[in-house]
């Protein structure tokens, strides 16, 4: 990867506006608080700069939280986000589950960070999906566009239960989605896969329990 | 709220650049200039980790921190600060040559833990229900201040039932630590300024597990002097008859001491379910020739393991046990004397002792022990020193070692059990001194019957008479009650094994259990033969299967009638090996300083869960029968006319058990008012309550002033997992929605002395505050919910009573989002509360109400187990005789974070007490100045520091005596004086050997023999119970100083309970109406209901995880025999639904032929949180497996006063049982709503 290829702040085109989906989306996905509601107005001035479907997408979506009280919004997000293992901004849960994979998962966006030449300083895990739209929209797109597709079927995923349970924060998910190319062949199988059947569940120990040669002889 | 600019269309430069500019979680990384941090760039280069996975940047060793007995260490690895992996540590000192190590130790729930990390069910920030942080934030903008705020809210009807009415209901929001803290000190101020601090109360159990992240919540309750919940009773898992036997509260082989025994029996314990690390050692002892027996009534998992396996009916192993026992005593008792069972019992049992028989009509029942007093002997404290016959001469004798020779002067160097010259008579039959024989007819309690009710058996004892008191000795009552007849006794005896009709045959079981006659009295043979041979080495493995009915006491004692008998107690590779719930704190004399704050003030509040929960959840309105249900045919009617909560507040206004919140009155007004009247606290306080103008609050446990204000549940899950009766701790405790479905006592059966509040309240506690790491069920109805660290984030120490290493709990890394440990937790909670406090309380005097405590002279205030009951006018309210003891207690509220965050001055002066043994401390003070350093200025100035969690490990460490060879040496020597027997050299050769926190880090390390336990591990010995007291001499903490069969308390023989005695589980359609197991009506099946530990959640992992989630069928399930199943309809996988009085449950059915008919099974602690429908009885959410039960408290279990039947913190108390429940279960319409 080379650095020209890295999206700046200083280049415009699709580039551009993608990273400002990213951004707006990764703002509007994280906790409500005083901060969020401040920034509204700058949110929504970026997001008129967009195209559609992106800011068709994220206007329901800042109209929603321009128009409910705080503790409403809290309560919401909190019951959606925190409490709700399907609806959980953790990307590689979906792909791994409690499994002992996803720590090393885990390391492959610290890694990609540094790569970048940044490093994660809040008390998140790097695979949070504010965490990573951040990066791509104000370090890397190209890589952290990379990890999004990596775990699209995540991401699939997590539209869907935001759709299932009616949240209105299925709108930034819409427009994340928007900006990646559409669902196909494995990954479209992948998410119909961990729809049916959640995360995967720990394999360890679960290999046979004999020589191989022994294996062997019984097929 | 902003008003939305208006569209403007086109890319706007200006925006968008300060936007992406805009960076929350990242900056730009930075090479150190050392370059010791150096980082791969470019390309694909970068997934190089994924080959490079196996270098860790280190590997931290940990453990995990609740419930868990196992106390595995683990390795747990970490890169680039993300923890990767985790394996079992392998580096466990040897246990020698010739028997299999202790690694590898872990199970898969263990290595299923870390994943708690990172999980998307991780509490991450701190939660506040929105409604009452609306509230809190407007009252306190209004008043200007916290504490004016919370009192704001909860002294205004409507808006506090409006908060409490919504929990459980989400609605939960992010706070800040320091509003969340702000608002939970306030209540705490709060509620010590307006009701006192015994309204608070905190709840964590098993210390062992994480003493430290235990101590620190316990500490701060005790500084403030709230209560602390006990947890080993109210779990049920206590064995009452430990107490009651060995006057100790639990004391048990390690693991690595099944390898020793000849024979084993594991008996209503699943041991490669619940003890999975220490499995191996049953499963290995066999290859060297032990025979291995299963009782279980279900197909159990460590069933295939044995070579027999006993199926009895559920809750009727007493009967089984007391046909074994039958066995034992006529054939290695009565038909020939067995020399190694014969010197045993006679030395280490109580059973040579001579106890009165009074006359009852034509015949008798047993009596008192015959005391030194009833003999005219002056000497000190003879109420309390028992009587034997010597055998050479038929005269009485007064052995040393009986409880009169623990605490005076006279008894020192002879509390011992050296008999000298005196040979004990075992038996009072043949001719006595004065050359004639005598007997006399004996009534006998039985309870065989189908429904438990109360008869009398009657049979005979020789006797003896000594002055004018008709004695006989404790082992003819107990040929007597097992029913093994000798020549020319009067009363009904067996006529042989086959005899059903007589206890205790083997045919008479047979009737009962279901265990073939045969098979009872062969495997009773063979477990004492072999003891015989072996000289002790028959072991029972003993687990909740047996301990957790109502009559648990009886079936224990039944076992324990067994090891005894056949002199296994106190022999490495014999005994009782009890593994249910408790886990061995071994540095328990540092962490009980620590967690009691006992270097500050003393002594703290320690209440009896059981007993609140019974109280303060209303269940007590809901018993519509006597306390004299219970009781024995032969009862002198003093449990008459008197219900449990009548019973609950006499033994608290007698000083038996604790009581808290004590009086009707704040105990800090109680001071001040003392004050006032110019009086002492210990006159002013009698004065008061003889004239009616002050109460136990006991006595009105419903008016608003005596209700709890305030929980703190910590390391524990109270409403999804221990919290009996579910439904009524919903609606009484927490105001919010329930399914309870009993109905009230009818006004003749309510209580006497308990004040009856026509409505009952609703919604008691103000603030339920919980911290964890996970979302429970408690969290769930919790106001606040704190963030807690895992056990890989923080420094803790960990030891269990399955092997003899103490490890250590390490931070792989530092916790995560905001989540703090409990230790931080704490001293945040701490300094916020000091804060408000010195504003708000300042220093107050505050009077404490102490139970006469077991291991002190207390234990002496009632003689002979005799209820005096100043209320009832038997005697006047003497504080610390007939009443609780009265302590008056300085707090001086602004420095409790001062005090928790330093080791106090009370140790220099006046020790560390454990057991009775007083240790001297000032060398490990002067040490822990200079390990810790010193804290300047303050209350605590110059003291050892407890600033950080590892000071607090490296205190308790030093100041106890089996991580500390010097105090062990020297509590050893104290007991040396005490008992003229030699001890401390069981110490000696590891005196100089002082355990640090960095040697716990590097390995575990064995501790040291020490005068805090009964066993030697001297010369690396296995660690087996009480063989300090067989191998030394040193006496049981007992009356007798020996192990007692017999119990000679005024309720123990109300309820017919003096000897062993088998009792069937509780009839509940005699005590609640509730239909007859096997009924099967329109309503569905009525089974027996039990709720054993989960196979995929136990012990140091919870339901929720997922893995466990998969191995198991996942949601809540419900176990069932194909018989039941099919008299119902019910297939396997159906959605089926349990109702009783209590509530109702949704699960679904796993139909197995592992179910014994009648029977069924919902496992532990199936949180609400997974996949819990509606139910169609309630339309409200199914409950969880509490919700179908309720506390039932045991009269005999709340003695206090007397020898070993007094209280100490978790040693006895009303246990928390469960398993006398039925229900009725049916299928229901297989589509369910959530």
């Amino acid at each position: 990867m080379k650095r020209d290829k890295r999206s700046g702040v200083h280049a415009s085109g699709p580039h551009t506006e993608r990273a400002v989906v990213y951004r707006i989306a990764a703002l509007l996905l994280d906790y409500p608080d005083e901060k969020l509601v401040d920034r509204l107005p700058a949110l929504h001035k970026a997001a008129t700069t967009l195209g559609d479907p992106f800011r068709q997408q994220l206007e329901i979506l800042l109209q929603h939280l321009n128009t409910t009280a705080l503790p409403e919004l809290a309560a919401d997000y909190v019951s959606t986000f925190d409490l709700r293992r399907r609806c959980c901004l953790y990307l590689t849960y979906y792909a791994y589950g409690d499994t002992r994979k996803r720590g090393i998962a885990l390391l492959s966006f610290k890694q990609a960070y540094r790569t970048a030449g940044v490093e994660l300083t809040a008390d998140e895990l790097p695979d949070h999906l504010c965490v990573l739209l951040e990066f791509a929209a104000t370090a890397d797109l190209q890589s952290g566009r990379r990890l999004l597709l990596e775990h699209r079927a995540g991401l699939e995923l997590l539209r869907l239960a935001l759709g299932d349970a009616d949240s209105i924060y299925v709108q930034a998910l819409n427009a994340i989605s928007a900006t990646l190319p559409p669902l196909a062949g494995v990954d479209r199988e992948a998410v119909g896969r961990l729809a049916a059947d959640g995360p995967p569940g720990e394999d360890v120990g679960l290999e046979p329990f004999a020589p191989p040669d022994y294996m062997a002889a019984r097929t | 709220m902003t008003t939305l600019p208006p569209h403007s269309p086109g890319l706007d430069d200006e925006v968008t650049e300060s936007l992406l500019k805009l960076r929350r979680f990242f900056r730009k990384s930075e090479v150190s200039e050392d370059l010791r941090t150096l980082h791969r760039i470019g390309g694909r280069d970068a997934d190089i980790f994924y080959r490079d996975r196996w270098s860790h940047d280190k590997v931290v060793r940990s453990t995990h921190g609740v419930n868990c007995t196992g106390s595995c260490s683990w390795k747990v690895y970490v890169k680039d600060g993300i923890i990767t992996w985790e394996a079992q540590q392998t580096d466990y000192p040897s246990v020698g040559p010739d028997r299999p190590e202790y690694e590898p130790r872990g199970c898969p729930r263990g290595a299923a833990f870390s994943w708690y990390t990172y999980s998307p069910t991780r509490v991450r920030y701190p939660y506040v229900r929105g409604l009452l942080l609306e509230m809190y934030r407007e009252a306190k903008a209004r008043t200007g201040d916290p504490v004016r705020a919370w009192a704001d809210i909860v002294s205004d009807p409507i808006r506090s039932k409006r908060y409490k009415a919504v929990r459980g209901k989400g609605g939960l929001v992010r706070a800040s630590w320091d509003e969340a803290v702000e608002m939970v000190a306030a209540a705490h101020v709060h509620t010590i300024k307006e009701y006192g601090p015994d309204r608070i109360a905190g709840f964590s159990p098993i210390p062992a597990m994480s003493m430290v992240s235990h101590a620190s919540g316990s500490r701060f309750y005790s500084l403030i002097g709230g209560a602390m919940l006990s947890f080993y009773d109210w779990y049920a898992d206590l064995p009452v008859a430990s107490p009651q036997v060995f006057g100790d509260q639990t004391d048990v082989p390690e693991s690595g001491d099944w390898w020793d025994a000849g024979y084993l029996i594991m008996w209503g314990s699943n041991i490669p379910v619940t003890r999975t690390p220490d499995a191996h050692w049953m499963a290995e002892a066999r290859y060297r020739g032990q025979k291995v027996i299963a009782v279980a009534p279900d197909y159990a998992d460590n069933v295939k393991f044995a070579d027999e396996w006993l199926a009895p009916a559920p809750g009727t192993d007493g009967a089984l046990a007391m046909a074994m026992g039958h066995v034992t005593l006529k054939e290695f008792f009565v038909d020939r004397v067995t020399p190694y069972f014969d010197e045993y019992v006679k030395r280490y049992t109580d059973l040579p002792f001579l106890v009165c028989l009074e006359q009852r009509g034509d015949s008798y029942v047993p009596g008192k022990f015959l005391t030194a007093s009833d003999l005219a002997d002056g000497s000190e404290h003879s109420d309390f020193m028992t009587v034997m016959l010597d055998a050479s001469t038929g005269a009485p004798v007064v052995p040393n070692g009986s409880l009169g020779f623990r605490f005076g002067a006279e008894g020192v160097g002879r509390w011992n059990l050296d008999l000298g010259d005196t040979v004990p008579l075992l038996s009072a039959d043949g001719p006595g001194p004065d050359g004639r024989s005598e007997s006399v007819p004996l009534d006998l309690p039985r309870f065989d019957a189908v429904d438990g009710s109360a008869d009398v058996v009657h049979r005979g004892v020789p006797v003896r008479r000594v002055g004018e008191h008709l004695v006989t000795t404790v082992f003819d009552l107990l040929l007597a009650a097992y029913g093994v007849g000798r020549h020319g006794l009067p009363g009904v005896w067996p006529t042989g094994y086959d005899d059903p009709t007589q206890p205790c045959t083997p045919a008479w079981q047979e009737g009962i259990t279901g265990v073939p006659a045969e098979k009872a009295e062969r495997i009773g043979r063979e477990f004492a033969a072999n003891a015989e041979e072996s000289h002790g080495r028959s072991m029972i493995i003993m687990g909740a299967g047996t301990n957790h009915w109502f009559h648990s006491d009886t079936i224990y004692r039944s076992f324990l009638t067994l090891t005894t008998l056949t002199g296994c107690q106190g022999v490495n590779g014999g005994g009782w090996a009890h593994y249910v719930g408790q886990e061995k704190v071994r540095p328990l004399t540092g962490y009980t300083q620590l967690a009691n704050a006992l270097d500050w003030s003393r002594p703290p509040r320690h209440m009896i869960q059981t007993a609140y929960w019974y109280l303060h959840t209303d269940q007590f309105r809901y018993d519509a029968f006597g306390a004299d249900t219970l009781a024995s045919a032969n009862a002198g009617g003093q449990l008459a006319s008197k219900t449990t909560a009548d019973v609950l507040a006499q033994s608290a206004r007698m000083g038996w058990m604790p009581s808290y919140p004590t009086f009707d009155r704040s105990s800090l007004q109680l001071a001040d008012d003392a004050a006032a009247a110019g009086l002492p606290v210990g006159e002013y306080v009698p004065r008061e309550l003889t004239a009616g103008r002050l109460r136990f609050a006991a006595e009105d446990p419903d008016a608003p002033a005596n209700f709890p204000r305030v929980l703190t549940v910590w390391r524990a899950n109270l409403l999804g997992s221990s919290g009996k009766g579910n439904e009524y701790f919903l609606k009484h405790l927490l105001g919010t929605d329930s399914s309870l479905r009993a109905e009230e006592a009818p006004t003749v059966a309510r209580p006497k002395d308990v004040v009856w509040h026509e409505e009952a309240p609703t919604g008691k506690l103000d603030l339920l505050l919980s911290l964890d790491f996970r979302m429970t069920s408690t969290t769930l109805f919790s106001d606040v919910v704190l963030p807690a660290a895992t056990w890989y984030e923080k420094h803790d120490l960990n030891t269990t009573d399955m092997h003899p290493f103490v490890n250590s709990f390490n931070p792989a890394i530092a916790p995560p989002w905001q989540t703090r440990t409990d230790f931080d937790a704490f001293a945040t909670i701490g300094r916020a509360f000091s804060t408000l406090a010195a504003r708000h309380l300042g220093v107050c005097t505050d009077v404490v109400a102490v139970p006469l405590a077991h291991d002190t002279p207390d234990e002496m205030a009632n003689p002979h187990g005799r209820v005096r009951d100043w209320k009832a006018g038997d005697c006047e309210p003497i504080p610390g005789a007939t009443m609780p003891k009265l302590v008056v207690v300085e707090r001086d509220y602004g420095a409790v974070a001062e005090k928790m965050g330093a080791l106090g001055p009370l140790l220099d002066t006046l020790g560390a007490t454990t057991k009775g043994v007083t240790f001297e401390v000032d060398t490990q003070i002067d040490y822990l100045r200079h390990k810790n350093g010193t804290v300047h200025g303050g209350v605590a100035d110059g003291r050892p520091s407890l600033a950080r969690d590892v000071h607090a490990c490296e205190a308790i460490l030093a100041l106890s005596g089996t991580t500390n060879g010097h105090l062990a040496v020297q509590g050893f020597r104290a007991l040396e004086t005490r008992t003229g027997q030699r001890l401390a050299d069981l110490a000696e050769e590891h005196e100089g050997k002082q355990v640090t926190f960095a040697d716990t880090q590097a390995a575990p390390i064995s501790v040291i023999t020490s005068p805090e336990w009964s066993g030697s591990e001297s010369g690396g010995r296995r660690y087996s119970p009480f063989t300090i007291n067989v191998e030394r001499l040193k006496p049981w903490h007992t009356l007798t100083g020996r192990q007692h069969f017999f119990l000679d308390h005024d309720w123990m023989a109300e309820l017919g309970e003096n000897l062993p005695v088998f009792r069937p589980p509780l009839n509940m359609q005699a005590l609640f109406g509730e239909p007859q197991i096997g009924d099967n009506g329109a309503l569905g099946i009525t089974v027996r209901y039990l709720t054993p530990h989960n196979k995929w959640s136990i012990h140091s992992e919870y339901q929720d995880n997922l893995l466990m989630l998969s191995l198991s069928r996942g949601g809540p399930t419900i176990w069932m025999s194909t018989e039941d199943a099919a008299k119902v309809g019910v297939g396997d996988n159906d959605w089926i639904e349990a109702v009783n009085r209590n509530g109702v449950v949704v699960a679904r059915a796993i139909v197995s032929h592992r179910m014994p008919e009648g029977t069924v099974y919902m496992y532990h602690a199936q949180d609400r949180l997974i996949d819990v429908p509606l139910a169609e009885t309630s339309g409200k959410r199914g409950g969880v497996h509490n919700s179908l039960t309720r506390l039932l408290i045991k009269p005999s279990h709340l003695i206090g006063g007397y020898a070993q039947l007094s209280f100490a913190f978790n040693y006895l108390g009303p246990t928390g049982n469960q398993r006398d429940e039925v229900t009725v279960i049916r299928r229901r319409n297989q589509e369910v709503t959530y």
